[in-house]
């Protein structure tokens, strides 16, 4: 097993079990309380229970977070929330709040570790965590390489550091764009972003932006692929992506592809080829990415200025839900258009492959001119054997 | 009730002169708004002034910072600092100095629980979140008697990147554009100050905030402050006297009929209107 956890993000129970299935160490979800991320569908107790179950099967663990910033009308019943999260077996409590934190080392056996939303940039405020009985620290998503390997240097606590996905223009839990600009506090969950608009830039009545071009704050999403290594030479103990809105091919693709390249380098000290990876992650990231404050302060090529710029990704046709061996019908669960005769990629945790579909049929058996409906159950004839949660993409 | 002055300059203390009970100097990179002065000579003419000094060091320290960070608390260990990271806390905690902090994480304490737990420090003061309401900052005080540090006049800040976002538009247009000025989004008539120095990017609320006709329920906050940035050095003359007068001298009403006089463009913020989590909240 791995000495480095790949700690993933997930929406809903379906993306957690996908996260685990493509090699997660640990998934971080949110409760229905005190969590931000509003948008995304967030467990109940009885999901974080079935997955807590399935995780810890799967020798996987299960963060939780409660990392909103938390008002007076807040704040009631956390206590009696941190002990049912630690009855359904969640094994960390990832929050921003002194005194939430404090709470999950005082009433439960929980991990108590530090959001990124504190902005953790330093080791003297590492030791402060340490010193306060705390488990983890999530760095601030501002630190160059030779920051992070100060702060890694100078404590024993474990460290996690974000590896890819968005990133806040501003420090995290610092930026109050939205809640001045539409009333919703993205320190509760609420974030409008604010930073993606368009502004003019303004001074002594004149307008400096040209015309047609509006000045925007927006950064393209991190991807840390080329500085894994050094990411994993300094010892950060956890890589976190991030995403718990993202889809599902998302969270597959990039939790592969980061799960290969850990092991690889972790069993021979080296990595073939960088060019392999970024493929690969290419065919789910929509957004540019870069590599963001890692190999310094960020440069024009960091920042995003045009929102409509994004990278053509493989389409994700289905979700194998069974195989029937002895029909050699596979049912999936549609998710983009195709049409019967074409040619998938068949995506699993271990390899990819490609298949040839032929004709393709509804659920009551009668064949179908295009698979059309998403969420329909669609069926074909397939004689190499798949298995639930492969994935297939349109070539 | 002491009342604490942004200062930037030697300038804002001739031009402010006996206005100034508190004066909180923004110290040159380990502050978040500051001006490149020297800061050994404006401490000096400070205290021949015999004003009482805070120095700002408010902006989040990277592990380079931190021996900056402790050789200017060891060299001015006779002052109050006031500091927003929780490293900085650490240290004033390390050196026994904590009484000389006011730690005032910005947007980071919102409830009484959480205030509470800071105030058990025995910090010397706590700087509460200025997005609560004034309800919320009431409770607040009646469950922890911590003693607080809250902005009383001025912009506000909402918005800070260590990312320099205008050198970054500049570079992206090839063009030079000024480090200082304002943002308009496109389909809103507001103007939200923007300024960017050497360690970043900060954006403030286009509007300005009093809490002068609050000021009598609000006596129990420790420290008020009023803020200069943006400010035009007349106004901000004739603000301060008005605060000075409130806060020193227990004058409210007669400063609420000064201030209503300068016809400031003055707004509420979150005084009296929670923010929410959803849009599906906004009714």
């Amino acid at each position: 097993m791995s000495k480095f956890e790949l700690l993933a993000p997930a929406g809903d129970l379906e993306k957690l079990k996908v996260a685990i299935l493509y090699g997660a160490d640990a998934v971080f979800i949110g409760g229905l309380k005190f969590s931000l991320r509003s948008r995304a569908s967030n467990f109940t107790i009885a999901d974080i229970k079935e997955a807590c179950d399935f995780a810890h099967k799967h020798n996987a663990k299960i963060h939780v977070t409660c990392n909103i910033v938390m008002h007076n009308l807040d704040v009631d019943g956390l206590v009696e929330y941190l002990k049912e999260l630690e009855l359904a077996g969640v094994d960390a409590i990832i929050a921003s709040s002194l005194y939430a934190l404090k709470m999950v080392k005082k009433y439960t056996k929980m991990e108590a570790h530090v959001s990124t939303q504190a902005s953790t940039a330093n080791p003297s405020a590492i030791r402060f965590y340490k010193n306060e009985g705390f488990d983890r620290v999530v760095l601030a998503r501002e630190l160059n390489l030779d920051e992070i390997k100060m702060c890694k240097d100078s404590t024993p606590l474990d460290i996690e550091a974000f590896i890819h996905g968005g990133m806040c223009v501003s420090y995290s839990g610092r930026c109050m764009l939205s809640n001045n600009m539409t009333n919703r506090d993205a320190n509760r969950g609420g974030c409008a972003h604010s930073c993606r608009w368009c502004y003019d830039l303004i001074k002594d009545n004149k307008i400096y932006n040209p015309k047609g071009d509006y000045f925007a704050m927006s950064s393209k999403d991190l991807c840390a692929i080329t500085l894994m290594p050094k990411l994993m030479d300094i010892g950060i103990n956890s890589f976190k992506i991030e995403g718990r809105m993202k889809s599902l091919h998302y969270i597959a693709t990039v939790v592969n592809t980061y799960r290969k390249l850990i092991d690889e380098y972790e069993s021979t000290g080296k990595i073939e080829s960088f060019d392999f990876y970024i493929n690969q992650i290419n065919k789910a990231e929509n957004r540019l990415t870069s590599t963001g404050f890692l190999n310094g302060d960020p440069t024009v090529n960091e920042q995003l200025y045009d929102l409509n710029l994004t990278c053509p990704t493989k389409e994700f046709v289905g979700i194998v839900k069974e195989y029937d061996s002895k029909t050699h019908m596979v049912t999936i669960e549609q998710r983009n258009y195709f049409i019967p005769h074409s040619k998938l990629e068949v995506f699993t945790p271990k390899k990819s492959f490609i298949i040839d579909v032929a004709d393709i049929y509804d659920k009551d058996n009668n064949i179908l001119d295009a698979a059309r409906h998403p969420l329909e159950i669609i069926k074909f004839k397939c004689d190499t054997k798949l298995n639930p949660y492969d994935l297939l993409r349109l070539l | 009730m002491r009342l604490v002055t942004s200062i930037y300059e030697k300038n804002d203390i001739d031009n402010l002169d006996s206005l100034i009970d508190y004066a909180l100097i923004n110290v040159p990179h380990l502050s978040i708004n500051f001006k490149d002065i020297n800061l050994d000579e404006l401490v000096s003419y400070a205290k021949e002034k015999k004003l009482n000094i805070i120095l700002s060091i408010n902006r989040i320290m990277h592990p380079g910072d931190l021996k900056n960070v402790e050789a200017l608390v060891d060299k001015y260990n006779d002052l109050l600092f006031l500091a927003s990271d929780i490293g900085v806390l650490n240290i004033f905690k390390e050196k026994n100095m904590i009484e000389n902090l006011i730690y005032n994480p910005e947007t980071m304490i919102t409830n009484y629980l959480d205030l509470g737990l800071y105030n058990d420090m025995n910090l010397n003061a706590i700087g509460v979140s200025l997005e609560i309401t004034i309800d919320d900052l009431k409770l607040m005080y009646e469950k922890t008697k911590a003693p607080i540090y809250y902005q009383g006049f001025g912009h506000r800040l909402m918005f800070y990147s260590r990312r320099k976002l205008l050198t970054l538009y500049s570079n992206k247009n090839n063009d030079n554009y000024p480090h200082e000025g304002f943002l308009k989004e496109i389909t809103r008539e507001d103007y939200l100050p923007i300024v960017e120095n050497s360690e970043g990017t900060l954006i403030y609320r286009s509007y300005l905030i009093s809490l002068l006709k609050e000021l009598e329920g609000l006596s129990f906050i420790k420290y008020l402050y009023i803020e200069s940035f943006n400010v035009d050095i007349e106004t901000f003359k004739k603000v301060s006297e008005i605060f000075y007068d409130a806060v020193i001298n227990g004058k409210i009403r007669e400063g609420i009929l000064k201030l209503n006089e300068l016809n400031l463009d003055i707004e509420d913020g979150f005084m009296y209107k929670d923010s929410v989590y959803q849009k599906e909240e906004l009714k």
